[in-house]
């Protein structure tokens, strides 16, 4: 069987696209010189572009990221020094859901490209509220809360995980794809030595999850796993924090 | 362009960012679908920037990785009208889809779409769209040609039967 879809005598936009960055193929070069209609279209990339340049900026400004480690959503950190958010101080028990407030609208200070899913944890400090940086250590009685852009999933899960208990659910809802969104509740940290494991599940539907499978890597392709590893001060052996991608 | 870091990122961008929204474009004629998915490729473009450096490597990355993300975004129902009509005109042949009467029939088109392994409709959207020939596209989604030519042929199976059934 053959393709239907017609070949033009024109190169690929491909082969166009690496001639505009130098990597010529073979015949290119001279189409290129006889073909207004190619000659255009490479003269067009070499315009100056102005559109999304602040978010490029903003990226700028992040960690390179690496296979392993610690992943921001969208840009945020270039935001995080000026974000001033307020949690009411509620609950006792270990990551206790809090019905506190919500916090004050971060949409003004979101930096950086929507529609990936990503996760903001924000960290109330005594009366200081700020976003957390990948590594910060957590005190008892610190309060937790998580900004959400879901990309393109409908539903969340949030789930507290330790080896003494398993899993936890803390929070499910649905979610508006695309819609930045901070869940309602809060989380207090309690004061056990241990690292706070959460894990944050985008789906488009409520799941079960099978953790084991999961963290391998086996998530299906609708649903994404976002671990979040946060230390605790004075816990032994305490690790950076961190956010898988 | 050696490499991408730092102080290249900006630079890289006013050269890269046309190709990927040119690229976007011919996928999504919806202006905002295009621009907001071109932004999204560069945002993984930064994070994969330690194993993106050469422009040969970097080009096939970005088709891959936008070619990956509309159709995501299709599957989601995340674009307008007009890009998701446009998308479904890889199954058609010559059909104007913005007809009223044809309401149904790009219905159907849709629930085809949603069931077509995401690797099939990369390899059409890759070869009709962006005119990738059947060695390029294997180069892009790092398969073999005859595995290129494999999922060509499905897909055109595909359209086929569901152009005969509409």
């Amino acid at each position: 069987m053959t393709s239907p879809y017609t070949p033009t005598d024109h190169p690929s936009f491909l082969a166009l696209d690496r001639a505009h960055l130098g990597i010529v193929a073979p015949g290119v070069g001279e189409h290129l010189q006889h073909c207004a209609e190619c000659q255009r279209y490479v003269a067009e990339l070499a315009l100056p572009v102005s559109s999304g340049l602040a978010s490029a900026r903003a990226i700028t400004s992040q960690r390179p990221a690496r296979k392993s480690a610690r992943i921001w959503g969208s840009g945020a950190l270039a935001a995080a020094a000026s974000v001033t958010l307020f949690f009411a101080t509620q609950g006792e028990q270990r990551l206790t859901t809090s019905d506190a407030p919500g916090p004050a609208t971060t949409e003004d200070v979101y930096v950086g490209a929507k529609g990936f899913r990503s996760v903001w944890v924000y960290v109330k400090h005594g009366n200081e509220t700020r976003l957390w940086d990948g590594r910060q250590a957590l005190s008892s009685g610190d309060q937790v809360r998580l900004k959400l852009d879901p990309g393109g999933y409908r539903h969340v899960e949030v789930y507290s995980r330790s080896e003494a208990e398993g899993p936890v659910l803390l929070y499910k809802g649905e979610l508006s794809p695309g819609r930045v969104m901070t869940l309602p509740e809060a989380w207090e940290i309690d004061d056990s030595p241990l690292p706070e494991r959460l894990f944050v599940i985008f789906s488009d539907a409520p799941v079960t999850p099978k953790w084991d499978e999961w963290s391998a890597g086996g998530t299906p392709p609708n649903v994404a796993l976002l671990p979040i590893v946060l230390p605790k001060t004075g816990s032994t052996g305490a690790k950076p924090g961190s956010i898988q991608p | 362009m050696a490499t991408i870091d730092g102080a290249a990122f900006e630079d890289c961008y006013r050269r890269v960012f046309p190709l990927v929204l040119a690229k976007c474009r011919r996928m999504l004629p919806g202006q905002s679908d295009a621009t907001d998915v071109a932004q999204e490729v560069f945002v993984r473009l930064w994070r994969e920037r330690e194993w993106v450096r050469d422009p040969q490597a970097l080009t096939a990355w970005l088709y891959r990785t936008a070619t990956r993300l509309v159709i995501d975004r299709a599957r989601h129902a995340t674009l307008s009208q007009v890009s998701l009509g446009h998308l479904q005109s890889l199954a058609e042949s010559g059909v104007d889809d913005h007809q009223e009467e044809h309401f149904e029939r790009r219905r159907q088109l849709q629930a085809i779409f949603n069931q077509v392994p995401e690797q099939e409709l990369e390899a059409a959207i890759l070869n009709r769209f962006d005119r990738l020939t059947q060695a390029e596209i294997a180069e892009v989604l790092d398969v073999g040609e005859r595995t290129v030519r494999r999922l060509l042929d499905r897909f055109d199976a595909r359209a086929s039967t569901l152009r005969e059934s509409c």
